[in-house]
């Protein structure tokens, strides 16, 4: 049986997240703290809508979302730490 | 079967681990890997699974590549130039081929080594070790001296727009006019947005009978000249109170405090869910639309999700450029103007390193080398989210709760898909629109007329 990917970033699957909901619940949030989905480079850009839809399918009325910090899109680290011109 | 170079005039070469890869007048490192047949870009961090062109605008992680030393860099955001060295991450001893790939055979669709991996428990430091080696993106340099910095400058600018899509293009236009100094950003290394990837004539609006390459020649001319600053690979990483935003620009990051803000960052394509989703060949309208821009057939043989008027137009515009459409996916109602419509859902894709065929719910199977979605789209709420605009449901999705272009936060507006998914139009006209209410928040005069003609449309 082939996978169905929700989370390509941390590679998890639709099993991934049923079984993370076992423990989670049906919150959004408390899923991602669980099985690390939206935690990866996109931080949630892709596979946050998959997510959304199969906890409602699994029962949640309102699944939520998560809460998108800084920085919205990747950033090199040098950015923030290299070495300042004078 | 696969991708194909329809046009470019030839530039240079980078290097490909060991391979030369020629590339063309404003490919990307992950356009011209793709015209060169690499269809797989990178490995996936757990499975070693094949991941190629994904979503084309940087919004995933399928083309990250180490770049002259630097990892994770993203490829499809990145123009090639010559000389440079780019090499695959998490495999050996290269994308295309990785021995690694073949333990995902006995990991089943939920493995979790923290859970699995636990006996002996002598054994678990091993097992670290192990899953830590196997597991992962790129690797940091270990003795690369500090990039070399500006320090972090503040400035003071009247009106922020983010984005340069079409709705932003539209609102910085519209504000310039007015009067109002703005500073228009976006992340891409080119303007444009969606103007520069989707191929059907405008329909309707300012720009009726235009096509999109043609309606961006003229936002771009307007801007020439005008009291609007825009600038290009600068992405607003964040909103904090009081207006600030964090531009981070290759060199440099800035604090820019801004009276008034409009939002424009678009709407991405989300998964959908189906069997082998990610396989390499599986990707977004918009990166099949940014491969053409980039003078690239994604495939010979496409099958297409979706059911809106921008799926019909991606679908004309492939099969303009050579391609043939073996089927729609859309439910019986929608307008597909003459296209090969099926009334059914994808179940899985075939082929182990790229897309071979597809299979349906409703049993046929189609040969095809590229699975086109055109939806579901999800608005980029995050920057709304950011700044504390109240967002609400809207088609299964979360998007800023507007009146016209206004949301709940005083000074901020938003513009085109991220506040409602549609058309090239809508975008054009909801961008002037929130460029318009911007400028009048901004205590200059506007054209009230015209402001309610757009806010009626």
């Amino acid at each position: 049986m082939s996978k169905r990917i929700v989370c390509p970033c941390e590679d998890l699957t639709d099993r991934d997240i049923e079984r993370a909901t076992d423990v989670a619940g049906l919150d959004l949030e408390a899923v991602k703290r669980f099985c690390g989905v939206a935690t990866g480079p996109c931080q949630g850009k892709q596979c946050l809508l998959a997510t959304q839809q199969l906890l409602r399918e699994l029962g949640a009325a309102e699944p939520g979302t998560i809460v998108h910090r800084p920085p919205v899109n990747p950033l090199p680290l040098g950015l923030l730490a290299g070495e300042v011109e004078r | 079967m696969g991708p194909r170079r329809l046009a470019g005039k030839h530039m240079g070469s980078f290097r490909w681990g060991r391979r030369g890869i020629p590339f063309s007048e404003g490919d990307t490192i992950a356009s011209a890997l793709l015209a060169a047949g690499q269809d797989v870009l990178s490995r996936s961090i757990k499975y070693h699974r094949p991941r190629g062109y994904a979503c084309g605008i940087g919004k995933c992680a399928s083309c990250l590549v180490t770049l002259d030393g630097k990892p994770s860099v993203r490829a499809c955001m990145t123009l090639a130039r010559a000389g440079m060295q780019a090499q695959a991450q998490n495999c050996w001893p290269s994308a295309q081929r990785d021995v690694y790939a073949l333990t995902e055979r006995f990991m089943p669709a939920d493995f979790d080594p923290q859970r699995t991996l636990t006996r002996p428990r002598f054994l678990i430091p091993v097992y670290h070790a192990v899953v830590r080696h196997m597991a992962g993106l790129g690797k940091a340099p270990r003795d690369a001296a500090p990039p070399r910095i500006a320090a972090v400058a503040q400035e003071k600018v009247p009106l922020v727009v983010v984005g340069a899509g079409p709705a932003g293009l539209a609102a910085a236009v519209a504000a310039g006019a007015s009067g109002v100094e703005v500073l228009l950003v976006d992340e891409a290394p080119w303007p444009g947005g969606r103007l520069r990837r989707e191929g059907a004539m405008l329909r309707g609006g300012r720009y009726d009978g235009r096509t999109p390459a043609q309606a961006l020649g003229t936002l771009r001319d307007a801007l020439s000249g005008s009291n609007v600053r825009s600038e290009q690979e600068a992405s607003a990483s964040g909103i904090y109170p009081g207006k600030l935003l964090a531009v981070a620009s290759p060199r440099r990051l800035r604090e820019v405090t801004a009276q008034a803000v409009v939002l424009a960052p678009g709407a991405p394509e989300g998964l959908s869910l189906f069997g082998n989703n990610d396989r390499p060949g599986v990707m977004s309208a918009s990166a099949a639309g940014q491969l053409l821009q980039h003078g690239i057939l994604p495939g010979e043989r496409v099958v297409l999700v979706g059911a809106d008027a921008r799926a019909v137009g991606i679908a004309r515009s492939l099969q303009q450029a050579g391609a043939q459409v073996e089927a729609v996916l859309a439910p019986e109602e929608a307008m597909m103007e003459g296209l090969p419509r099926r009334d059914a859902s994808l179940v899985e894709v075939e082929g182990a390193q790229r897309v071979r065929a597809v299979k349906l719910s409703d049993g046929t199977r189609i040969a095809c080398d590229v699975v086109v979605l055109a939806e579901p789209r999800r608005p980029a709420i995050e920057l709304f989210q950011q700044a504390g605009c109240a967002l609400a449901e809207q088609g299964g999705a979360l998007a800023p709760r507007c009146d016209g272009a206004r949301t709940s936060v005083p000074g901020v507006f938003a513009a085109g898909d991220a506040l409602r998914p549609g058309s090239l139009e809508d975008a054009l006209a909801g961008g002037e629109r929130a460029g318009l209410e911007a400028a009048r928040a901004l205590g200059r005069k506007v054209d009230e007329a015209r402001l309610a003609a757009l806010g009626a449309a």
